[in-house]
């Protein structure tokens, strides 16, 4: 029995080597373009920016800056990747929708920047996303026309920019808060290999959780946050540089930030911990702290980070710029060559329900990809026939906290008493941290095939249908 | 845990490496990384492999390294390689009394434990016994004194469930306080 959680098509008909492959860091706030031309990263610039808002007009008509300035507009929608398929309040777009017509936009003003088509990207995802999530940008870009080469996590999109461009060698840690996403990576640079060794994240934390500390300080009621979120965002940026801020109205002191911020940083720290003890090393092994993301400019941030890792961080890049640079490279890699090296782990544990609601675990997390891992089960009943096997993802032992992937049915068990038959279940992690599981009896060879989709998906016949309506 | 892979048997033999226990990682590290880049589905485009294929073989030596970095299924897999058969492998128990107490003992510390600096004293204490076990193997696996082997491979397996226990342990302190430490 074999179940695919991809679109079975995607992976095979891939030609690599048809004209320029792009790289695009599609953000929570902001989403940026690059590419490779001579060997120098280009990235590209839209209305005077290489920062292109992620935000879709409620009509879907306009992207960007353009609807920015409309009354009302879809902005963070990354944030509800966890349900990719489900309606945004108030419009009839999805998240994936709305991904779809950001990085539709952002294809066309690369074919003009580049002036020739471009239908070939590398896009990064936050490390931390999870298998639907993953899907659903991949589909995403498949409905704007893309040709996905790779998805690959944005903090090892950062490693790969900054260890090219700076020449590198040595253990880096990678501290990407964004908008929306934290994630934190341990990388080995070495000789033109980038080995991520372990990662962590929230895909809930990020600067935007920052602007609603501010405005529930300033007693702004929920229902009028969208309104008052760029005054939010105005203050903290000018904080960087003033110690107190008055703007409509409101005042900000650089303390009162310090303390709004506070929960938030002490949650990244914690995760870095965590990252750091599951690849059995320490602070004093890093060569050095790479920041990414438009929230490591709080100073709070930088002090933090620069107490927990003895060593202030690493900041001669952009860090709104270095993740889509990193795609650009990895994209010309891919299609053109190299001698560079990307080794991956996968960020979540996979694994199957067991009795009494339990997760047991069959992929540990931070295991190098592409992997091949199999565990043997069996019956708990005497004569039985079938076994349901549930796919899931997650850290926690309790199924109910974990992310159903997916489940499955293994017929035709011969009949034996309980504990006798010997159930092999197999999972295969490809490069892309696609999955595909198989179970089989092992004392008959009872092996049947089924292939469904992610169970937050959609079916062929849909996609190819959402194509038509993103191209028309 | 079956972990798929034909170089199950000898994941020395794959990286060209001598089957020994105290083996330097920097080498393991850089055989690894060349045969990545051979076989990585990243560079088989590139190459003459297949791509069904090149995901196989770069899982294998994924496999393979992921045995020989972790200082437990490195000693699982010598014992393979010499024919003892793997203690507590295929559910059977272990029955080894005097290894089993001290575990106790640990055990019981662990769970008293209540400040992170106990538990960072209990982790050193912890490294040190595991350091002395893995010396252990390595001198009996070198001298071909086989007879010891698999109770010396008990006490580093439980020792590494202890050590990531305690780590456990000491993370949820940090969590308490991440912007003290």
């Amino acid at each position: 029995m074999l179940l695919q959680i991809t679109e079975p098509d995607e992976i095979n008909s891939q030609d690599h080597n048809h004209g320029p492959a792009i790289g695009i860091d599609l953000g929570t706030t902001h989403s940026v373009v690059a590419y490779v031309k001579d060997n120098t990263v280009c990235t590209v610039s839209i209305q005077g920016s290489t920062l292109i808002p992620s935000v879709v007009s409620l009509s879907g008509e306009h992207v960007g800056k353009d609807a920015l300035q409309e009354e009302s507009s879809l902005r963070s929608t990354k944030r509800l990747f966890d349900h990719p398929d489900k309606l945004i309040c108030t419009s009839d777009q999805t998240p994936v929708m709305v991904a779809s017509r950001i990085l539709h936009y952002l294809k066309e003003h690369a074919e003009k920047a580049l002036e020739s088509p471009v239908t070939q990207a590398v896009i990064t995802v936050p490390a931390y996303f999870d298998e639907p999530a993953r899907q659903a940008t991949k589909r995403a870009a498949t409905m704007a026309g893309f040709d996905v080469l790779r998805l690959i996590s944005e903090p090892t999109a950062a490693a790969l920019a900054y260890g090219l461009e700076h020449k590198s060698e040595g253990l880096y840690a990678i501290y990407d808060l964004g908008g929306g996403t934290f994630d934190f990576s341990l990388l080995r640079l070495q000789g033109g290999v980038f080995q991520v060794l372990s990662t962590g994240g929230d895909i809930h934390l990020g600067g935007d959780d920052i602007d609603e500390a501010i405005l529930k300080f300033w007693e702004i009621s929920k229902d009028d946050f969208p309104k008052w979120l760029p005054l939010a965002r105005q203050a903290k940026e000018a904080l960087t540089h003033n110690k107190t801020i008055t703007i409509g109205g409101f005042t900000l002191t650089q303390e009162n930030l310090y303390t709004l911020a506070q929960p938030l940083i002490s949650k990244t720290i914690t995760i870095c911990n965590q990252v750091l003890r599951d690849a059995s090393t320490n602070v004093d092994e890093l060569q050095g702290v790479v920041l990414v993301g438009g929230a490591t400019r709080l100073k709070n941030v930088i002090d933090t980070t620069t107490a927990f890792f003895k060593n202030p961080p690493l900041t001669n890049i952009n860090p709104d710029e270095v993740v889509a640079h990193g795609a650009a490279l990895q994209a010309h890699a891919l299609t053109k060559g190299s001698n560079t090296l990307l080794l991956d782990v996968t960020p979540l544990s996979l694994g199957i329900e067991t009795m009494g609601d339990l997760f047991e675990r069959i992929i540990p997390r931070n295991t190098p990809i592409p992997c091949h891992m199999a565990q043997d089960f069996t019956t708990y009943a005497d004569h039985q026939e079938a076994m349901s096997i549930h796919i899931l993802q997650g850290e926690n032992s309790h199924i109910n906290e974990c992310r159903s992937l997916g489940t499955f049915v293994l017929q035709n068990i011969p009949p034996m008493p309980a504990g006798q038959a010997r159930i092999r279940i197999s999972f295969r992690l490809d490069a892309d941290g696609l999955l595909t599981v198989s179970a089989r009896e092992q004392t008959t060879g009872t092996q049947q095939t089924i292939t469904i989709q992610p169970s937050h998906g959609l079916d062929d016949d849909k996609l190819k249908e959402m194509l038509i309506t993103a191209q028309s | 845990m079956v972990v798929a892979s034909r170089f199950m048997s000898n994941p020395f033999e794959l990286f060209g490496l001598e089957p020994t226990y105290a083996m330097d990682l920097k080498a393991l590290d850089a055989a690894y990384f060349e045969l990545q880049r051979q076989y990585h589905p990243d560079k088989s485009t590139q190459t003459t492999h297949n791509d069904h294929d090149s995901a196989l073989l770069s899982s294998d030596i994924n496999a393979a390294y992921q045995t020989l970095k972790n200082p437990v299924s490195r000693a699982a897999a010598l014992l393979e390689i010499i024919g003892i058969p793997i203690p507590g492998a295929d559910g059977e128990s272990i029955s080894n009394d005097t290894a089993l107490l001290d575990i106790f003992e640990f055990q019981e510390t662990i769970s008293l434990c209540e400040t992170s600096e106990q538990a960072h004293d209990i982790k050193e204490e912890l490294d040190e016994l595991l350091g002395e076990e893995q010396h252990a193997f390595s001198e009996h696996f070198d001298r071909g004194d086989t007879e010891a082997l698999s109770e010396i491979y008990i006490k580093l397996s439980y020792m590494a469930k202890l050590r990531k226990q305690i780590d456990e342990v000491e993370q949820l302190f940090f969590k308490r306080n991440p912007l003290l430490h």
